[in-house]
């Protein structure tokens, strides 16, 4: 008995230890990358010292003053009016789709699903002038529109896709069974399917979330003015490489850039993988 | 291309009946369609026959742009082999560490979630400019990871000036950069009964057993999406080997989506890239025809379930 | 044209050297689209008045709004809003709206505004990409010679240059600063090895003898490098260079695409190449492949000053010497050979600023670059956050408030004893110069000779030649 119970608390440590040794490979890079940003160049260059050789946060502080014109505060508050809704709409209009797709028979569904997936095949550079001339001739240049729209249409079809995959994985006879008499469809979905998509819902809603934040081109190319910038083009201008690169700064500004991810995902992560009440799920 | 239309077991039935009602919450998807999709769409398959240069100029000139790209440009066939090398490398590889890792942390033990977060962490900075410098840093001939290999007495690589190694660093960046993928794995993983497991349990299962009999099964539409996704995307990723070799050394980085991106945005050739994007998305819709095909006899569904 | 262009930078080397000539201002004369250059302080009231001349609109009131984009870093932010700001406060019916940011993706932007039809009415463009802009069939940019524009403070041998927005006859950009090659030295290090090696950079010299000095660093210590340079800087810089000292031209002949050096020329190139990097002259392609393009400060071995010097466009001075601010530096002499047809070098300037043809505001445009470029407070606002200004005044005020570096000084005034060849408009666009640097990297790792990159390069560039339809 107490041979066990040791055995089991030896197990746990080894389990911890694993995990340590792992996460700290993983995380190396970026614990380096921490520090780094309390360096100057000739630290960075040509030194493995993990450690610099003092800790002033002058780089973090230079790096949220921006570029004198708006501060960091000014990039975060459009970047959340952009990224919000984009994903808020995403998961709607994704998740109407999927339900669609997975849960009913309708003439064309082996077609349309086809272009669904066929929409996610073709590489992007191409697709940039005609779509950038057809959202200009709406006027939509210099507003979040562009972003705004296509959330609401369901236009990634990774995220319809992905909501087909879980959805495959919850068992139709549950909606059934839950809602044998004249239940409407919707509130089949509404009360029944989308609790259990909750961890889905998460990741999807996580994933368009962080995309949307970290993507240059597109809100390079659609937003002209300097108040409408977000983080992801104040970034890029805080690196242009005709200036002198201080790596320091741009590690600093990298991190800053990149706490309201991570603040997320920790406040997060209780839902991160949540599982679904298993039990009770198979009938 | 379909993977659940021809399953019709007991829980499809009510649906049936429903048909028209499923056109409603199709509706905004079909108006993005409709409004957003179809014009750029055909608008560069029509620029794949044409000379159309950004600088002005668009003539019809047939099948031109694919003959050039397939009879004279060698570099085509360059990057071809060099994509199709990327994908080999890094599509497994990433899946095998996701799952691997996600199988690892899904397990009940105090303070799981925050190391789930923890080891996300590097997924977060996405294609992140500091990432890549980051890695170019890391790997410089004078960087960390050469001077590590000093400490364990190995001789050090010149990972980016040597063309042999770029690729595979620049596939290292990606490969780490796992996290996604592991989270669709954790939260498929959560989506397997239990009962399954107790059942195997009783039947005196091991645990390699158990993994390939209840848990693989299970998770198989995950790793099927996941796969379909990965490939498609390592396909036209260029990112980093934009930001860290540009292409290089001796074009060993030259991915098929930096090709393109030269031709259309450097070159200002709009005609010849869309060609190159019509090149990919046919690769790419072949080898997802295969994936879909293979998936009958791997991929495991629910509704299947005799 | 070689003499123009020599001209050119005579002009701006005496510029540089003699502080402040200031009654070189230029006299305006009435009825140009200039207005701004004579009011410099007495602007306040003046500025409605003198804002009449170019722009009708401006005086009647109507609200005009004007779009201006530009990539650059902080301090180029600063000085050009500043310059908006001023603007604004003398024509208070021009609202200017700043479209700024990084030059990550700056070309894509303006070539996917361009296709659309909604690109600014304002546009600063890098000289490369302008050449591939005039080459299409559209008229993208407006013809500020033909409406007038006050060029007077520009020396005109320079402005005439198609590098400097001069495409057969018609002005379409304003060169927004002067630039040319350079060999940058570390001071320090060439007086430490001076005795052992030999070298003398201030008096002429041969490639030869850069190459036999080349080998002797690296023989001395290993560690160092007579020269930092990666196939980029090669191709820009030297390979340009070399070649028109060879021949007296550029690459190609830019009304017929005929090529204009024999395999036999080319091959000679391409050796003097392969013995930069077999002699150790330059560090191995494959080290410096972590290093391209501008990026040569970035390289450690250039913080830790293990090399002689560096071939890089003098725009990129003060970066070079910002990375290490320990060392000393100054400008060497670029090397000739015997029997060269010319001295050689091709002005760069990094940016050209253009109007919309499409614009509905273009008197107002081109007022606001009258006063950008023209007008000394604005000159003064902007500095060298554009590198060295291409007027004269310019450069007067910028030596006058101390922010010209005066090693990028002393590199202008090198470039005087040299005559130049204006590049032609194939040569320096960006498909060619991606397979020159192939070729060279090729060369570098020793997977083709000298001769076969010869071969190859003759038909890659008759392909792209005939890819153009010339004809």
């Amino acid at each position: 008995m107490l041979a066990k119970r040791k055995n089991k608390t030896v197990n746990r440590v080894f389990t911890y230890l694993l995990i340590a040794v792992i996460g700290l490979a993983l995380l190396y890079p970026i614990i380096w990358m921490f520090f780094a940003s309390f360096k100057t160049n000739e630290e960075i260059y040509g030194s493995t010292r993990l450690l610099p050789a003092g800790f002033s946060f002058h780089n973090f502080v230079d790096g949220w003053k921006g570029n004198g014109v708006y501060t960091y505060a000014r990039y975060f508050f459009n970047t959340f009016k952009l990224v919000i809704p984009v994903t808020l709409l995403t998961l709607v209009s994704s998740t109407l789709a999927a339900y669609a797709f997975e849960r009913f028979r309708f003439r064309g569904k082996n077609i349309l699903f086809a272009v669904m997936i066929a929409l996610l095949m073709l590489p992007n550079s191409v697709l940039m002038i005609p779509r950038y001339s057809m959202y200009s001739g709406w006027g939509w240049i210099n507003t979040y529109l562009p972003f705004y729209v296509p959330a609401a249409l369901a236009s990634n079809s990774f995220f319809i896709y992905m909501l087909v995959q879980f959805l495959h994985g919850i068992p139709g006879e549950l909606d059934e069974s839950a809602c044998i008499d004249g239940c409407g469809s919707f509130r089949i979905l509404v009360q029944i399917l989308l609790p259990l998509m909750k961890p889905a819902l998460f990741s999807a809603g996580l994933f368009q979330f962080m995309w949307t934040y970290n993507d240059y081109l597109n809100q390079l190319i659609f937003i002209n003015s300097g108040e409408k910038y977000t983080v992801s083009l104040a970034l890029r201008m805080s690196l242009d490489a005709e200036a002198i690169v201080n790596w320091g700064k741009v590690m600093a500004i990298s991190f800053i850039a990149v706490l309201p991810l991570m603040i997320l995902f920790f406040a997060a992560q209780k839902y991160f993988v949540e599982g679904i009440a298993t039990s009770g799920l198979k009938g | 291309m379909k993977t659940n239309g021809k399953k019709t077991g007991s829980g499809r039935i009510a649906y049936r009946k429903r048909d028209r009602v499923a056109y409603l919450y199709l509706l905004p998807w079909l108006i993005g369609l409709v409004m957003l999709q179809f014009f750029p769409f055909f608008s560069s398959l029509y620029y794949s026959f044409t000379d159309y240069k950004v600088t002005g100029g668009m003539n019809w000139i047939g099948l031109d742009n694919y003959i050039r790209l397939f009879t004279k440009d060698a570099d085509f066939h360059n990057s071809l082999k060099v994509t199709v090398l990327y994908t080999l490398y890094t599509v497994p590889l990433k899946l095998t560490m996701a799952l691997a890792i996600a199988m690892f942390l899904n397990r009940d033990i105090k303070g799981i979630n925050l190391i789930r977060t923890l080891y996300y962490i590097p997924s977060l900075f996405g294609g992140s400019v500091a990432i890549a410098v980051l890695w170019k840093l890391m790997f410089l001939d004078n960087g960390v990871i050469n001077a590590m290999l000093t400490a364990l007495h190995l001789p050090n690589i010149q990972f980016w000036g040597d063309h042999r190694y770029a690729l595979k660093t620049i596939c290292s960046l990606e490969i780490w950069q796992f996290g996604s993928s592991m989270v669709m794995f954790l939260a498929a993983l959560k989506n397997v009964p239990k009962e399954l497991y107790e059942a195997a349990d009783i039947d005196g299962s091991g645990k390699i057993a158990k993994f390939i009999h209840v848990t693989l099964p299970q998770i198989s539409p995950i790793i099927f999406f996941t796969l379909i996704m990965q490939t498609i995307q390592a396909l036209q990723n260029f990112t980093s080997a934009f930001v860290i070799t540009n292409g290089g050394p001796l074009k060993s980085t030259y991915v098929l989506g930096m090709m393109l991106y030269k031709e259309g945005f450097a070159y200002f050739n709009m005609g010849y890239a869309s060609s190159i994007s019509w090149v990919i998305f046919a690769m790419i819709v072949v080898v997802t025809l295969l994936l879909f095909r293979s998936s009958s006899a791997w991929v495991f569904y629910e509704d299947e379930e005799k | 044209m070689k003499k123009r262009v020599i001209a050119a930078l005579m002009a701006a080397g005496m510029m540089l050297m003699m502080a402040g000539c200031g009654s070189d201002a230029p006299k305006t004369d009435s009825g140009t689209s200039d207005d701004s250059v004579e009011k410099t302080e007495e602007e306040a009231d003046a500025g409605a008045e003198s804002g009449e001349a170019p722009a009708d609109a401006a005086s009647s009131g109507e609200q005009v709004t004007l779009r201006f984009s530009w990539w650059g870093g902080d301090e180029r932010l600063q000085a050009t809003l500043g310059v908006i700001e001023q603007f604004e406060e003398l024509h208070p019916n021009v609202k200017i709206e700043p479209e700024y940011g990084g030059s990550d993706g700056y070309a894509d932007k303006l070539a996917t505004q361009l296709a659309a039809g909604t690109e600014p009415d304002i546009m600063q463009i890098d000289p490369a990409y302008m050449s591939s802009l005039t080459m299409g069939d559209t008229d993208y940019f407006v013809d500020l010679l033909a409406d007038g524009f006050d060029f007077s403070q520009f020396d005109e041998n320079y402005i005439s240059m198609r590098v400097n927005g001069r495409y057969d006859g018609r002005q379409l950009g304003i060169p927004t600063g002067m630039s040319g090659p350079a060999l940058l030295l570390n001071q320090d290090l060439v007086d430490q090895l001076k005795d052992e090696i030999g070298f003398d950079f201030t008096q002429p010299f041969t490639w030869d003898d850069m190459i036999e000095w080349g080998r002797k660093v690296h023989e001395y210590d290993e560690t160092l490098y007579l020269i930092e340079d990666n196939k980029d800087m090669i191709e820009a810089i030297m390979l340009g260079i070399y070649s028109m000292q060879l021949t007296g031209g550029t690459y190609m002949d830019e009304e017929t695409g005929q090529q204009r050096l024999s395999v036999e020329q080319w091959t000679e190139l391409y050796t003097m190449v392969q013995q930069l990097y077999e002699n150790n002259v330059v560090p191995p392609t494959s080290y410096m492949a972590a290093y391209s393009g501008d990026a040569l400060q970035t390289d450690p071995n250039w913080i830790a000053g293990k090399y002689v010097g560096a071939f890089c466009h003098n725009s990129l001075i003060a970066n070079m010497t910002a990375a290490n601010p320990d060392a000393n530096y100054s400008a060497g002499n670029l090397p000739v050979m015997e029997n060269a047809i010319v001295g050689g070098w091709k002005a760069n300037c990094p940016q050209l600023m253009a109007v919309s043809s499409r614009s509905e505001n273009i008197k107002e445009a081109e007022a606001f670059l009258d006063y950008f470029f023209n007008d000394p407070a604005a000159q003064e606002t902007l500095g060298v956050v554009r590198s060295t200004p291409a007027t004269s005044q310019g450069r007067e005020i910028c030596e006058k408030i101390g922010v010209l570096d005066p090693v990028v000084a002393q590199s202008a005034s090198v470039l005087e004893q040299y005559t130049s060849v204006e590049t032609d408009k194939l040569s320096s666009s960006t498909e060619v110069q991606q397979i020159l640097r192939d070729q060279i990297e090729a060369i570098g790792f020793g997977v083709t000779t000298p001769e076969k990159a010869a071969e190859e390069t003759l038909s890659l560039l008759e392909n792209y030649v005939s890819s153009l339809n010339i004809q």
